[in-house]
């Protein structure tokens, strides 16, 4: 369970402020597969990091009752000049996860050969992409932070790929960020719209999408 | 492949009900202590690789800077005809006086740059820049202990007799100038994600602390009318009393314990402020 307790957020722009959250309150269940809809600019990435925990909001309180992982697919996590392997140590033991266990499925997914002992800063965009990908379905996560699905990797990768981001799907509950309904359609079964400074959540998705549709 | 187990997760708390409030407060600190105990060790092991690993040589650097400072100062002295007094040689002084400034100077200086060198930490939310103050720390604290030992027993080695009379003295006084550089540096930290421009001003603020601290003079060699604006510094204070444990014929008759005290705990009260302070900017709130 995630709990939002009068959370504001706002952006300072030129002209003013710009309100992203406006002293939201909501449990966000950590079982359930939500989509957050909203429109370009919205908020919806910051409403990510927030959950996250990268970014505090301006008031208000977010606690996190479950393991979260970090926005899925972000690779700005690794020291640069550590080696993949000593970094995954490093996140292992932070998040208390088997290191042996971590690095040997992270080794055989991510395929950097040679590179599992390089450098980060030597590593590919790909490379790093891959790397942070298999490490978080090695940490287990309760519940998965997604910011737009994005696909890495060549034809072979984006099978296997494919494949485990179903079984998370099936073992976890998840948090995913599109401004895509048909991307929302096939991932979730609940819907969250972040409108105004507000966030609405609906039971049944198609109730969400015709509230964030209907926006004129 | 199978990935790993999922390690114990924390169950998904019950509704609070009056009853089992207080309990559940204790064991979410007892809780919180262990996550913050594991995050310091893991960013322990990440430093040691860190702190030299992209030089040559690595740690070794750590036992070259102090010795080739000491070694110079001591070629100075010995042209300049200098001698140390109360029976304690050259060496003796400028490696008790200089192993307490670069503990205080380095920690100081790690302890400022924690955020700044682990940016890409802020995505894990149990890792905190006060974990990462307390992990560089207990690492400098650590690695200057060693430095100690190594550097004493390489003097014994060419003949020179530069042992410690009081080995606790020393490391207390070793624990307290790790505990000012990590306060005062964590505070200066504070303030450089506020402004950073406050560097340069940090950089002079050193420069005088460090000549005022007695690294290259015994305080009883300044004259009377001066030694009363030296010993403001509390470093002057800490280096003299590490100076009368280290060395068993001087007594240390300027150092103040209170003195320091009031500094730790003055410097303490503007690191807490710092921290509260600056902990929103970083996590990029507005207000």
């Amino acid at each position: 369970m995630i709990t939002l307790e009068g959370v504001s957020k706002s952006y300072r722009t030129a002209t003013g402020y710009r309100v992203i959250l406006d002293d939201v309150s909501m449990l966000l269940p950590t079982d359930r597969h939500i989509g957050v809809l909203g429109r370009n600019g919205a908020g919806k990435s910051t409403l990510l990091r927030m959950i996250s925990g990268e970014e505090e909001p301006d008031t208000g309180k977010i606690s996190r009752r479950a393991r979260v992982s970090w926005p899925l697919g972000f690779t700005g996590g690794f020291h640069p000049a550590l080696t993949a392997r000593e970094n995954l140590r490093f996140i292992s033991r932070i998040y208390n996860s088997d290191i042996e266990e971590v690095t040997a499925f992270v080794y055989e997914f991510a395929e950097l050969g040679d590179y599992f002992d390089m450098p980060i800063s030597t590593l590919s965009s790909g490379m790093r992409a891959r790397l942070a990908f298999g490490l978080s379905l090695a940490m287990r996560f309760d519940f998965y932070l997604i910011d737009e699905i994005v696909s890495v990797g060549d034809y072979w990768f984006r099978a296997k790929a494919q494949a485990e981001f179903d079984r998370i799907r099936d073992e976890s509950g998840m948090l995913l960020v599109s401004h895509s309904p048909a991307t929302i359609r096939k991932f979730c079964d609940t819907g969250l719209v972040l409108r105004n400074g507000r966030l609405v959540m609906f039971d049944a998705l198609e109730d969400a999408i015709d509230f964030y549709l209907d926006d004129d | 492949m199978r990935p790993p187990i999922r390690p114990e997760t924390p169950p998904a708390r019950q509704l609070l009900s009056r009853a089992d409030a207080s309990p559940s407060i204790i064991t979410e600190m007892i809780q919180g202590l262990a996550v913050q105990w594991r995050v310091i060790v893991a960013v322990v092991l990440r430093e040691v690789r860190t702190r030299f690993g992209q030089y040559h040589l690595g740690y070794l650097w750590a036992v070259i800077v102090p010795l080739l400072f000491i070694v110079t100062l001591a070629f100075v002295y010995a042209a300049l005809g200098r001698r140390a007094a109360h029976g304690a040689s050259v060496e003796m002084l400028l490696l008790s006086g200089m192993m307490a400034w670069l503990t205080f100077t380095d920690t100081q200086n790690q302890a400022s740059r924690a955020y700044q060198t682990n940016r890409q930490l802020v995505v894990y939310p149990m890792v905190s820049v006060v974990d990462i103050v307390i992990a560089r720390s207990l690492l400098e604290l650590g690695t200057k202990l060693a430095v100690m030992m190594i550097l004493i027993a390489l003097f014994w080695t060419v003949g020179y007799d530069v042992g410690i009379a009081d080995p606790l003295g020393v490391a207390f006084a070793m624990l307290v100038v790790t505990y000012l550089g990590a306060v005062f540096g964590h505070t200066i930290g504070c303030i450089l994600v506020v402004a950073p421009s406050f560097l340069f001003i940090v950089a002079t603020t050193r420069r005088i602390l460090f000549f005022t601290s007695g690294v290259l003079f015994l305080l009883s060699d300044v004259p009377d009318e001066w030694r009363v604006y030296v010993l403001y510094n509390p470093l002057a204070h800490v280096i003299d009393l590490t100076r009368g444990a280290w060395i068993g014929t001087y007594n240390a008759p300027y150092g103040d314990v209170t003195y320091v005290a009031g500094w730790a705990v003055g410097l303490t009260a503007a690191a807490a402020i710092g921290e509260l302070a600056a902990r929103r900017r970083r996590l990029g709130a507005n207000r």
